[in-house]
């Protein structure tokens, strides 16, 4: 029987459809049915990275994917804790998404990058059980001159200051920190914090922040903010009760 | 009414609403409102008649349940002027529908993925590349190609270096 291989002859965009539907893993093997298949699935739009089994492989393998790539949407990944570094150097990024399960181990591993250049981020999430720096704030406003939303889950937070201003949005959620920080994003949009905080927070620049329609919610158990805030800042005892105040600037600001 | 011709000249009518679950036909009706007759290039009549069936489907559960809460007064305008034949129960769900909808061979398969791309017509093409993917799913590499009939054009040794390249994939 000499049946057609019509499969192959799709066009790209539509076997990019069915890989898309497999798993990264899956979608990766069909790289030896044929020479057509190659790098097929290297060039998905989106990709979920999965670091279980051997870590070498794994990082050998993120480190291809990106050398391959001419553009990446969004990462989902649930990755090991030495992170490959090549992630941090993608300039085609626009969306990265990291999500790393607690190791049930002490200490926190850090998330320290040798160097971030992402020129084309715009979309920063992390939802990882790791302990970020001055440093690594510092490099990643450096390296994202579009860095538009950052979002930190469950990270233990060691830095003092996040400095953007081309940051829009911002959420820091369950994180950990024992320090103040200083939140001096005057073109911020949109400011979500939650979750149990021991640290404070300072509001640099808020006089700029009154002119924008600021899209404000918090809610906080323990947490103190304190700063150059005008005015009375609504406070709230009670433990994760959940406050959203939309468009109080002008009020604050009274 | 709206006359689709597929590519072997076949003439299909069809409500309006019908024709336009497909992208392209919605933007031709939109861009000229007098628009009575599509020739289709691209698509032979026994796909064509396949796609209608599940755009008629689509519409019809649609409609429906936009009617539910209504009383039902549908005579005349929804009656089926495509001729294929809905032999679903009303009491099925549109997904059990779908799945047996898509119990098709592979030719008829790439078929209709072609046919739901040109036409663009996104819950086709979602359910048939789904259907590849399920084909796919849980096969090994050996049995992909004998599934898809992909002819190995690798040497042995250049699969081999491909496999080492690719280590994650093949844990």
């Amino acid at each position: 029987m000499n049946r057609i291989d019509r499969l192959s002859n799709l066009p790209d965009t539509i076997l990019h459809h069915i890989l898309s539907l497999l798993s990264t893993r899956e979608a990766g093997r069909t790289c030896v049915l044929a020479k057509r298949w190659v790098n097929l699935w290297a060039s998905l739009p989106s990709l979920v990275l999965d670091s279980k089994g051997n870590e070498s492989n794994f990082e050998h393998f993120v480190n291809r994917v990106f050398r391959l790539r001419e553009s990446l949407s969004v990462v989902s990944s649930i990755l090991p804790l030495a992170l490959p570094g090549s992630i941090f150097r993608c300039e085609s990024l626009e969306e990265l998404m990291l999500d790393v399960p607690y190791p049930g181990i002490e200490p926190i591993p850090d998330l320290r990058p040798k160097s971030i250049s992402l020129s084309r981020l715009r979309r920063l999430d992390i939802n990882a059980v790791v302990t970020l720096y001055d440093d690594f704030m510092v490099k990643l406003m450096s390296g994202c001159a579009l860095l538009e939303e950052l979002s930190l889950r469950l990270c233990k937070l060691e830095f003092s200051v996040i400095p953007s201003d081309v940051l829009k949005r911002l959420l820091i959620g369950s994180c950990d920190h024992s320090d103040m920080i200083y939140i001096h994003t005057p073109n911020l949009l949109c400011l979500e914090l939650y979750g149990a905080l021991l640290g404070g927070y300072t509001f640099k620049d808020m006089v700029l922040w009154s002119r924008q329609r600021l899209n404000f919610k918090v809610s906080w158990m323990n947490m103190i903010i304190s700063g150059a805030i005008p005015g009375t800042m609504p406070m709230c005892s009670e433990p994760f009760q959940m406050l959203r105040i939309l468009n109080c600037m002008e009020r604050w600001c009274r | 009414m709206i006359t689709l011709t597929s590519s072997d000249g076949v003439q299909f009518d069809v409500r309006e609403a019908v024709a336009k679950e497909s992208q392209i036909i919605r933007d031709m009706i939109q861009d000229d409102c007098v628009i009575t007759n599509i020739p289709l290039a691209n698509v032979n009549h026994k796909i064509l008649s396949i796609v209608l069936e599940y755009c008629q489907m689509h519409v019809d559960k649609t409609e429906m349940e936009v009617n539910a809460s209504k009383h039902q007064t549908t005579t005349g305008e929804g009656s089926s002027s495509v001729p294929v034949a809905l032999k679903v129960s009303s009491n099925k769900n549109l997904n059990d529908w779908d799945k047996e909808f898509i119990n098709v061979d592979l030719d008829t398969l790439y078929d209709l993925i072609l046919a739901a791309n040109y036409l663009n017509i996104s819950g086709l093409l979602n359910l048939t590349t789904q259907a590849a993917a399920d084909i796919i799913k849980g096969k090994t590499t050996e049995e992909i190609r004998a599934t898809f009939n992909i002819k190995n054009d690798f040497t042995p040794e250049e699969e081999a270096a491909i496999r080492k390249e690719n280590p994650w994939a093949f844990e």
